[in-house]
């Protein structure tokens, strides 16, 4: 099952608005489709078989595998049952060969996701997205997140930066109208997560769920006038890791406010500030069921309706300033400014949780076993309340189902970071510098993000099955072996820029590999088996270039200048269904015995 | 000082309430940018959408085609994604399902807004009656 993902920004993404992501997306994320090649398919198209749908686009944005190929259906014309196909995830935008009539295809049924670049603030007068029309499942849903290094949440500076909406540290979607909506979703399954999200002109509010049920909305910030979150209906709607702000007199509405059943509010700091007088509600969930855990509630008279109105909440391990909440864990009577940094918007509100707080390490373990931006729970002896973790050092360990993240500032020198981690775990490591060795080891199902910046020592990784391998996105500046071992279902992503020494990749079936996109001074080897992607340097290969590959492989030399030998015995032991596509420009050396083949293209020997 | 990216085909298949109600239908004005908004590659060439250009009128002035139906979604879950819709046709747009068709001129104020159509409601199947013509309520 692979998620369809497209960019949304100003920048040449894919979509320059929100609403017209969301238009595109298919009616039923859930449909599939599998039969018979039609005639007349090309290396750009697929005629589906006589049965398929006789709609024009029917099948738009869903994958379409062929030949183990996988791309993304870009139109379709029902009544040749002719689809085009384009790029999906950075795939080529076409088929490697034809699929031929009675060939085997697959119409797949696709998650969603729309990432968010911060080329510029997503604003607005009034809605910014309304999300309504698409069937989904639980596994085939719709996501609204930011892209990687989009979000508030990966800022270089997050650990010290306000926690507050500022459109500067990360993706922003602001509207100014009164009486409207940042987001309005009825689509079951939908989540939203790692976006910051104003409205606080009158009755504003950040997200109307305006029907379905089961949708997520996590690790986001939040301010509006009216509500921050409104449930209409629905049911075991996730409410978590959220910082919900309310700066405003306005006391008839509530932080989070609706209906529905079995909701789940965890792990969220709900706040008026103090710089406004206490007042209103901030749960006001009516006629129904639901737990909230882990909360801190501020700035409102009744932190949460406990009744009247058929509310019938469970609450657990929640701080709020009032009168204690009867519940397992509940502390009442808290002094806002002991508990987050700054509670007053006069000033510059900060909702991080701050060091002495009664709040601190008197949650439960519930929910997820990170915060609001991805700071790992619990980084003292147990959930501190709210959506805040409070990190004291850099000592790091965790078991299962958890996600360790090291420091994401400066390490100075000399230090040792032993990350050890077991079964569906995420290492998080340094966002910034490292200046000493980095060693861990992960097994099943973990994701290894490395650091992001300059590491100066010797780092090594070693994955097994179903892994990430995420490395450095900058400079390598010493001598370095990196040595990724990768088996079944693995993605290796290396380097990004400069890398000055040697390099080795393997990989076995159903695996990725994406070398460099800049400069290779040294040799580079790469050997594939069967289903294989080879994205090749895409500027100057100083040295050679070698590539072996059997059935299903496609390789993609340097688009830019190759300044020396280009070795191709292996090019001769092509089998069927390959491609070779060699420099887009100068290739000035020698090309050894070139096959004669209709299959291999592309080179220019001048 | 707007443009206006609408929908030229029908989503989907709407022979259901909940396909009439709430996926975007030809006419529909998917959103409104200011004058010169840098549309993406797929805003400007999938055969589903079109732009229509309105130069000097101020987006507030058709805002009203990017609204739903108005009601509370509590008791009427088949309230339209919007409300009212542009008649391409009128417009010069002719329905091609397989072909991008982007509307030859620009338009004024008054041209579009005299296109502004509004939908129906969409019958609620669960409320007798609902559909009879005459029927208030």
């Amino acid at each position: 099952m692979t998620t369809v993902t497209r960019s949304i920004g100003t920048s040449g993404r894919d979509y320059s608005t929100l609403q017209a992501w969301e238009d595109a997306r298919p009616a039923d994320l859930t449909l599939t489709r599998s039969n018979s090649v039609g005639v007349g398919s090309t290396s750009s198209t697929i005629v589906l078989d006589v049965g398929a749908s006789g709609t024009d686009n029917f099948y738009n944005e869903h994958s379409v595998t062929w030949n183990a190929q996988e791309r993304r259906i870009v139109s379709y014309v029902g009544a040749t049952k002719t689809a085009t196909i384009g790029v999906l995830n950075g795939s080529s935008a076409t088929w490697t060969g034809t699929p031929a009539a009675l060939d085997s295809f697959v119409v797949n049924a696709n998650p969603q996701t729309g990432e968010c670049y911060n080329d510029s603030e997503f604003t607005n007068t009034s809605v910014l997205l309304t999300i309504s029309g698409e069937t989904t499942d639980t596994t085939n849903f719709l996501t609204l997140t930011a892209a990687t290094g989009q979000s508030f949440i990966d800022n270089v500076n997050v650990q010290t930066n306000a926690l507050t909406y500022n459109a500067t540290n990360g993706v922003g979607l602001r509207i100014t109208n009164t009486y409207a909506n940042v987001i309005s979703t009825n689509v079951a399954n939908t989540r939203i997560n790692r976006l910051q999200l104003s409205g606080t002109a009158t009755r504003s509010v950040c997200i109307f769920q305006s029907g379905g049920s089961g949708q997520k909305f996590t690790q986001n910030i939040m301010h509006s006038d009216g509500e921050t979150l409104n449930l209409a209906s629905g049911t075991t709607i996730t409410v978590r890791n959220n910082l919900m702000v309310r700066n405003t007199t306005n006391t008839t509405r509530a932080c989070i406010m609706g209906y529905g059943t079995a909701h789940i509010v965890d792990e969220n700091t709900i706040v008026r500030p103090t710089n406004r007088t206490a007042a209103g509600t901030g749960i006001d969930l009516r006629y129904i069921t639901y737990n909230v855990r882990d909360c801190l509630i501020f700035g409102y008279t009744t932190p949460i309706k406990l009744s009247g109105n058929g509310a019938a909440p469970t609450v657990s391990n929640t701080g709020t300033d009032q009168t204690v909440i009867t519940g397992t864990g509940n502390i009442g009577s808290m002094t806002p400014a002991n508990e987050i940094q700054q509670p007053n918007a006069t000033t510059g509100f900060d909702g991080r949780a701050k060091s002495g707080g009664s709040g601190i390490d008197a949650g439960a373990a519930v929910g997820d076993a990170f915060d609001i931006v991805g700071t790992t729970r619990p980084a003292g002896s147990a959930y501190d309340m709210g959506c805040w973790e409070l990190v004291a050092s850099n000592s790091v360990t965790g078991t299962a189902a958890q996600v360790l993240i090291k420091p994401s500032q400066a390490v100075s020198a000399a230090a040792t970071y032993n990350v050890t981690a077991s079964a569906a775990q995420t290492l998080l490591l340094f966002s910034q510098a490292a200046a000493a060795g980095i060693s861990f080891s992960s097994t099943i199902a973990q994701i290894l993000l490395p650091p992001t910046q300059a590491a100066l020592a010797v780092e090594a990784f070693i994955g097994t099955i179903a892994q990430t391998f995420a490395k450095p996105t900058q400079a390598i500046t010493t001598s370095i072996t990196y040595n990724v071992t990768a088996t079944a279902a693995q993605t290796l992503l290396p380097f990004s820029q400069a890398l000055a020494g040697v390099q080795s990749f393997s990989a076995s079936v159903a695996q990725t590999l994406l070398p460099f996109s800049q400069f290779i001074a040294s040799a580079s080897l790469i050997t594939a088996t069967v289903s294989q992607t080879f994205l090749r340097p895409t500027q100057a290969a100083a040295l050679y270039y070698l590539g072996a590959g059997v059935l299903a492989q496609r390789f993609f030399g340097p688009s830019q200048a190759i300044s020396a030998t280009v070795s191709g015995p292996a090019l001769t032991t092509m089998a069927g269904a390959q491609r070779l596509f060699g420099p887009s420009q100068l290739l000035i050396c020698k090309v050894p015995a070139l096959v004669t083949s209709t299959q291999f293209f592309s080179w220019r020997t001048d | 000082m707007c443009e206006l990216l609408i929908r030229t085909q029908d989503k989907a298949a709407l022979d259901t309430p909940d396909a009439q109600a709430s996926v975007s239908q030809r006419g529909d004005v998917i959103t409104i940018q200011s004058d010169g908004w840098k549309w993406s590659e797929a805003e400007l060439r999938s055969p589903f959408w079109t732009i229509l250009k309105m130069p000097g009128v101020d987006a507030t002035s058709v805002s009203a085609f990017v609204q739903p139906e108005p009601g509370d979604p509590k008791l009427n879950p088949y309230l339209r994604r919007r409300m009212f819709k542009l008649d391409l046709d009128a417009l010069g747009h002719k329905a091609d399902p397989a072909t991008r068709l982007d509307l030859k001129a620009s338009f004024d104020l008054t041209t579009t807004l005299a296109q502004k159509v509004q939908r129906p409601s969409v019958a609620d199947p669960d409320v007798i009656g609902a559909a009879e013509a005459g029927i208030v309520g």
